[in-house]
């Protein structure tokens, strides 16, 4: 039990639930700056999916080109978002 | 089975589960990269209208809906890393205990639907809830999809060794994605302004 609770997987754990409480709590109080907190979240979520492949789905382990694959995915995929969010607004 | 657990960094490198998965889920995610921009340039188009839709969501649900995935992902992966060591009592309880926390996310995502029914929202009200619908419908089909998986996987643990690893690994990679695309459907549908 307390070896669980050590483990890095824990610990990792414990950054993505905080990383999601942050953006709920970035989201509720943007009253002044709408699109810093929207590119903010946005943000937080590719961090948190990079972890996710990266340690939980173990592709910083698979070869390269799994690897550049999916990063390059998030790049195609946030690059996309945030920038037709900041154009079209 | 040393190496694939040890902290070196100049192991071999190692793809989990088996190829096939790995087109599967990337096929999978590159369908849903295409939801998430058609979402933001949609919401364009229209975003008053997106803005006071999506305030008739509740997003403390979702929250907790996210922490649901996340822990959940945390116990399969405690659980291929036990099934790797042998440890397949333990693999078993941790894929039940992945397994509670799927199931709590469908029954939350089942009282959020009655809740918007309640209110008189349905897929035909406006564009967002037309896409709320959508792809939080189809990803809900994929959390049934993995809910199956690790439920065939605890079954096998009754007779499962540390060389049944791929089989879990594969489950394991699915049941990551699962909880990976709800990562971006949730800031997009719930938080984005």
């Amino acid at each position: 039990m307390a070896s669980t609770l050590r483990h890095p997987a824990t610990l990792l754990w414990l950054l993505l639930a905080g990383a999601t409480i942050l953006s709920w709590f970035l989201s509720g109080h943007s009253a002044s700056n709408h699109a810093l907190a929207t590119v903010s979240v946005i943000l937080i979520a590719l961090a948190k999916i990079r972890l996710i492949i990266w340690y939980f789905m173990e592709i910083r382990h698979a070869p390269a080109m799994w690897r550049w694959i999916f990063d390059g995915w998030l790049a195609v995929v946030g690059i996309a978002l945030i920038a037709l969010y900041l154009a079209l607004r | 089975m040393a190496e694939a657990t040890s902290p070196q960094a100049e192991r071999k490198a190692h793809l989990p589960g088996e190829a096939g998965i790995w087109l599967f889920i990337l096929g999978d995610m590159i369908i849903f990269g295409m939801f998430f921009v058609a979402f933001i340039y949609y919401r364009a188009q229209a975003p008053a209208l997106f803005d006071a839709s999506q305030a008739r969501l509740n997003a403390d649900l979702a929250v907790v809906n996210t922490l649901l995935l996340l822990t959940s992902s945390l116990f399969v992966v405690l659980a291929v890393e036990a099934v790797r060591r042998n440890l397949v009592a333990r693999a078993r309880r941790l894929l039940m205990a992945a397994w509670l926390c799927g199931a709590g996310f469908v029954v939350i995502k089942i009282v959020e639907y009655r809740e918007k029914s309640a209110q008189g929202i349905n897929l035909l009200t406006d564009d967002f809830f037309m896409y709320y619908y959508m792809y939080t419908g189809i990803h809900l089909v994929h959390v049934l999809l993995g809910l199956a998986f690790l439920a065939w996987l605890i079954a096998k643990c009754r007779t499962a060794t540390a060389a049944d690893t791929p089989s879990f690994e594969v489950g394991a990679s699915f049941w990551h994605m699962v909880d990976l695309l709800w990562i971006m459907l949730f800031p997009l549908l719930y938080l984005v302004k």
